[in-house]
Protein backbone atom coordinates (compact mmCIF):
# COMPACT_ATOMS: atom_id res chain seq x y z
CA UNK A 1 0.00 0.00 0.00
CA UNK A 2 1.09 3.54 -0.64
CA UNK A 3 1.45 4.62 2.98
CA UNK A 4 4.28 2.13 3.32
CA UNK A 5 6.35 4.45 1.10
CA UNK A 6 6.10 7.13 3.78
CA UNK A 7 7.13 4.50 6.31
CA UNK A 8 10.10 3.54 4.14
CA UNK A 9 11.32 7.14 3.86
CA UNK A 10 11.18 7.60 7.62
CA UNK A 11 12.81 4.21 8.15
CA UNK A 12 15.81 5.19 6.04
CA UNK A 13 16.07 8.47 7.93
CA UNK A 14 16.07 6.59 11.23
CA UNK A 15 18.72 4.21 9.91
CA UNK A 16 20.93 7.15 9.00
CA UNK A 17 20.56 8.76 12.42
CA UNK A 18 21.31 5.44 14.08
CA UNK A 19 24.52 5.27 12.07
CA UNK A 20 25.43 8.81 13.13
CA UNK A 21 24.91 7.96 16.79
CA UNK A 22 26.98 4.79 16.42
CA UNK A 23 29.83 6.66 14.76
CA UNK A 24 29.77 9.42 17.39
CA UNK A 25 29.88 6.77 20.12
CA UNK A 26 32.81 5.10 18.39
CA UNK A 27 34.65 8.42 18.22
CA UNK A 28 34.00 9.09 21.89
CA UNK A 29 35.13 5.59 22.82
CA UNK A 30 38.41 6.17 21.00
CA UNK A 31 39.00 9.53 22.65
CA UNK A 32 41.92 8.19 24.67
CA UNK A 33 43.28 5.78 22.09
CA UNK A 34 47.02 6.16 21.80
CA UNK A 35 48.09 6.74 18.23
CA UNK A 36 50.68 4.75 16.39
CA UNK A 37 50.48 1.53 18.39
CA UNK A 38 51.39 -1.19 15.92
CA UNK A 39 51.38 1.41 13.15
CA UNK A 40 47.63 1.96 13.52
CA UNK A 41 46.15 5.38 14.17
CA UNK A 42 42.52 6.17 14.89
CA UNK A 43 41.13 9.11 13.02
CA UNK A 44 37.68 10.47 13.97
CA UNK A 45 35.00 9.26 11.58
CA UNK A 46 32.19 11.20 9.95
CA UNK A 47 28.99 9.93 8.36
CA UNK A 48 28.42 11.10 4.80
CA UNK A 49 24.92 10.39 3.52
CA UNK A 50 24.84 9.07 -0.02
CA UNK A 51 21.65 10.31 -1.69
CA UNK A 52 21.87 8.15 -4.81
CA UNK A 53 20.62 4.94 -3.21
CA UNK A 54 17.70 6.64 -1.46
CA UNK A 55 15.11 6.38 -4.21
CA UNK A 56 15.74 2.71 -4.87
CA UNK A 57 15.45 1.91 -1.16
CA UNK A 58 12.17 3.81 -0.86
CA UNK A 59 10.85 1.95 -3.90
CA UNK A 60 11.74 -1.36 -2.30
CA UNK A 61 9.32 -0.70 0.57
CA UNK A 62 9.59 -0.29 4.31
CA UNK A 63 10.70 -3.84 5.10
CA UNK A 64 13.64 -3.69 2.72
CA UNK A 65 14.47 -0.14 3.78
CA UNK A 66 14.81 -1.11 7.41
CA UNK A 67 16.71 -4.31 6.78
CA UNK A 68 19.28 -3.04 4.31
CA UNK A 69 22.27 -0.96 5.30
CA UNK A 70 21.71 2.79 5.49
CA UNK A 71 22.87 4.76 2.42
CA UNK A 72 25.84 6.27 4.19
CA UNK A 73 29.59 6.28 3.80
CA UNK A 74 31.77 6.51 6.89
CA UNK A 75 34.90 8.50 6.12
CA UNK A 76 37.85 9.33 8.38
CA UNK A 77 38.58 13.02 8.93
CA UNK A 78 41.91 14.74 8.49
CA UNK A 79 42.44 15.78 12.08
CA UNK A 80 45.88 16.00 13.59
CA UNK A 81 46.26 13.94 16.78
CA UNK A 82 46.04 15.52 20.19
CA UNK A 83 49.54 15.60 21.75
CA UNK A 84 49.85 15.41 25.52
CA UNK A 85 53.07 15.76 27.50
CA UNK A 86 53.35 12.55 29.56
CA UNK A 87 57.02 11.62 29.91
CA UNK A 88 56.27 8.62 32.12
CA UNK A 89 53.87 7.09 29.59
CA UNK A 90 55.24 3.91 27.97
CA UNK A 91 54.17 5.16 24.53
CA UNK A 92 55.75 8.60 24.88
CA UNK A 93 58.10 9.70 22.11
CA UNK A 94 61.65 10.96 22.69
CA UNK A 95 60.38 14.42 23.68
CA UNK A 96 57.87 12.99 26.16
CA UNK A 97 54.69 13.52 24.12
CA UNK A 98 51.93 10.96 23.69
CA UNK A 99 49.57 11.23 20.69
CA UNK A 100 45.90 10.60 21.27
CA UNK A 101 43.11 10.53 18.68
CA UNK A 102 42.01 14.04 17.76
CA UNK A 103 38.41 13.57 18.85
CA UNK A 104 36.65 16.85 19.53
CA UNK A 105 34.33 16.25 22.46
CA UNK A 106 32.06 19.22 21.69
CA UNK A 107 31.62 18.16 18.06
CA UNK A 108 30.68 14.64 19.05
CA UNK A 109 28.18 15.79 21.67
CA UNK A 110 26.55 18.18 19.21
CA UNK A 111 26.32 15.48 16.58
CA UNK A 112 24.76 13.15 19.17
CA UNK A 113 22.16 15.80 20.02
CA UNK A 114 21.36 16.60 16.42
CA UNK A 115 21.07 12.90 15.58
CA UNK A 116 18.62 12.48 18.45
CA UNK A 117 16.52 15.40 17.25
CA UNK A 118 16.57 14.19 13.66
CA UNK A 119 15.52 10.71 14.78
CA UNK A 120 12.63 12.30 16.67
CA UNK A 121 11.67 14.22 13.56
CA UNK A 122 11.63 11.01 11.54
CA UNK A 123 9.42 9.37 14.15
CA UNK A 124 7.09 12.38 14.00
CA UNK A 125 6.90 12.14 10.21
CA UNK A 126 6.18 8.42 10.41
CA UNK A 127 3.48 8.98 13.02
CA UNK A 128 1.90 11.60 10.81
CA UNK A 129 1.69 9.28 7.82
CA UNK A 130 0.30 6.57 10.11
CA UNK A 131 -2.29 9.02 11.41
CA UNK A 132 -3.26 9.87 7.85
CA UNK A 133 -3.85 6.20 7.08
CA UNK A 134 -5.89 5.71 10.26
CA UNK A 135 -7.93 8.85 9.57
CA UNK A 136 -8.64 7.57 6.08
CA UNK A 137 -10.12 4.47 7.68
CA UNK A 138 -12.48 6.76 9.61
CA UNK A 139 -14.19 7.85 6.39
CA UNK A 140 -17.83 6.94 6.63
CA UNK A 141 -17.34 5.54 10.11
CA UNK A 142 -20.43 5.18 12.21
CA UNK A 143 -21.40 7.86 14.72
CA UNK A 144 -19.04 10.56 13.46
CA UNK B 1 -12.33 -12.73 15.75
CA UNK B 2 -14.93 -15.29 16.82
CA UNK B 3 -17.77 -13.07 15.71
CA UNK B 4 -16.40 -12.75 12.22
CA UNK B 5 -18.89 -13.36 9.45
CA UNK B 6 -18.29 -16.74 7.89
CA UNK B 7 -17.06 -17.02 4.32
CA UNK B 8 -20.23 -18.85 3.34
CA UNK B 9 -22.40 -16.01 4.57
CA UNK B 10 -20.25 -13.52 2.71
CA UNK B 11 -20.40 -15.64 -0.42
CA UNK B 12 -24.16 -15.45 -0.37
CA UNK B 13 -23.77 -11.73 -0.97
CA UNK B 14 -21.51 -12.45 -3.89
CA UNK B 15 -23.75 -11.75 -6.94
CA UNK B 16 -24.96 -8.42 -5.63
CA UNK B 17 -21.45 -7.37 -4.58
CA UNK B 18 -19.93 -8.38 -7.88
CA UNK B 19 -22.43 -6.37 -9.85
CA UNK B 20 -21.73 -3.41 -7.56
CA UNK B 21 -18.00 -3.77 -8.12
CA UNK B 22 -18.57 -3.91 -11.88
CA UNK B 23 -20.70 -0.75 -11.78
CA UNK B 24 -18.11 1.00 -9.61
CA UNK B 25 -15.32 0.05 -12.00
CA UNK B 26 -17.20 1.18 -15.10
CA UNK B 27 -17.92 4.51 -13.42
CA UNK B 28 -14.40 4.84 -12.10
CA UNK B 29 -12.80 4.08 -15.47
CA UNK B 30 -14.08 7.32 -16.94
CA UNK B 31 -12.67 9.74 -14.40
CA UNK B 32 -9.07 10.83 -14.00
CA UNK B 33 -6.26 8.30 -13.92
CA UNK B 34 -4.90 7.72 -10.45
CA UNK B 35 -3.25 4.99 -8.44
CA UNK B 36 -6.04 2.46 -8.29
CA UNK B 37 -6.32 -1.29 -8.29
CA UNK B 38 -6.26 -2.78 -11.77
CA UNK B 39 -9.80 -3.67 -12.74
CA UNK B 40 -9.18 -7.35 -13.64
CA UNK B 41 -7.82 -7.98 -10.18
CA UNK B 42 -10.90 -6.50 -8.57
CA UNK B 43 -13.46 -8.59 -10.47
CA UNK B 44 -11.34 -11.70 -10.91
CA UNK B 45 -12.76 -14.78 -9.23
CA UNK B 46 -15.79 -14.78 -7.00
CA UNK B 47 -16.33 -12.73 -3.91
CA UNK B 48 -15.40 -15.45 -1.43
CA UNK B 49 -11.89 -15.83 -2.86
CA UNK B 50 -11.54 -12.03 -2.78
CA UNK B 51 -12.35 -11.94 0.90
CA UNK B 52 -10.26 -14.94 1.81
CA UNK B 53 -7.28 -13.54 -0.13
CA UNK B 54 -7.54 -10.29 1.80
CA UNK B 55 -7.82 -12.21 5.05
CA UNK B 56 -4.76 -14.26 4.15
CA UNK B 57 -2.78 -11.09 3.47
CA UNK B 58 -3.73 -9.57 6.80
CA UNK B 59 -2.95 -12.83 8.53
CA UNK B 60 0.44 -12.96 6.83
CA UNK B 61 1.26 -9.48 8.11
CA UNK B 62 0.20 -10.42 11.63
CA UNK B 63 2.40 -13.51 11.48
CA UNK B 64 5.29 -11.38 10.21
CA UNK B 65 4.99 -9.01 13.15
CA UNK B 66 4.77 -12.00 15.48
CA UNK B 67 8.02 -13.33 14.06
CA UNK B 68 9.60 -9.88 14.48
CA UNK B 69 8.50 -9.80 18.12
CA UNK B 70 10.03 -13.21 18.72
CA UNK B 71 13.28 -12.06 17.14
CA UNK B 72 13.23 -9.03 19.45
CA UNK B 73 12.66 -11.29 22.43
CA UNK B 74 15.63 -13.47 21.64
CA UNK B 75 17.82 -10.42 20.96
CA UNK B 76 18.15 -11.09 17.25
CA UNK B 77 16.71 -7.77 16.14
CA UNK B 78 18.78 -5.45 14.00
CA UNK B 79 17.06 -2.32 15.15
CA UNK B 80 14.01 -1.38 17.12
CA UNK B 81 12.32 0.91 14.62
CA UNK B 82 12.16 -1.91 12.09
CA UNK B 83 10.02 -3.95 14.47
CA UNK B 84 7.86 -1.01 15.49
CA UNK B 85 7.18 -0.19 11.84
CA UNK B 86 6.25 -3.73 11.00
CA UNK B 87 3.91 -3.73 14.00
CA UNK B 88 2.33 -0.50 12.81
CA UNK B 89 1.90 -1.86 9.30
CA UNK B 90 0.18 -4.98 10.52
CA UNK B 91 -2.01 -2.87 12.79
CA UNK B 92 -3.04 -0.69 9.87
CA UNK B 93 -3.93 -3.64 7.68
CA UNK B 94 -5.88 -5.19 10.54
CA UNK B 95 -7.80 -1.93 11.00
CA UNK B 96 -8.51 -1.84 7.28
CA UNK B 97 -9.77 -5.41 7.44
CA UNK B 98 -12.03 -4.56 10.37
CA UNK B 99 -13.47 -1.57 8.51
CA UNK B 100 -14.19 -3.71 5.48
CA UNK B 101 -15.79 -6.28 7.75
CA UNK B 102 -18.05 -3.76 9.45
CA UNK B 103 -19.16 -2.33 6.09
CA UNK B 104 -19.97 -5.81 4.82
CA UNK B 105 -21.83 -6.70 7.98
CA UNK B 106 -23.80 -3.48 7.77
CA UNK B 107 -24.81 -4.19 4.19
CA UNK B 108 -25.68 -7.79 5.05
CA UNK B 109 -27.89 -6.71 7.95
CA UNK B 110 -29.55 -4.05 5.85
CA UNK B 111 -30.47 -6.67 3.30
CA UNK B 112 -31.64 -9.13 5.97
CA UNK B 113 -33.88 -6.47 7.52
CA UNK B 114 -35.46 -5.66 4.19
CA UNK B 115 -39.24 -6.20 4.36
CA UNK B 116 -40.53 -8.56 1.71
Amino acid sequence: MDYSQGFAISAIGMNIERARVDVAALNLANDNTVQGVGGVSYRPLRVVVDPSAFGAMVGAGADMATQSAPPVRIVPTEVSPRRVYEPAHPMADERGFVSYAGVDMATEMVSLMSATRAYEANVAAMNTSRTLALRALDIGGGGA
Amino acid sequence: MTDFLSIEALASLSPAAQSMVKVANSVGATDEAGPRLPAPQAVDGDFATLVSDGLAQVNGRLIDSQVDLQRLAVGDAQNLHQIMMSLEESRLSFQLMMQVRSRLLEAYQDIMKMPI
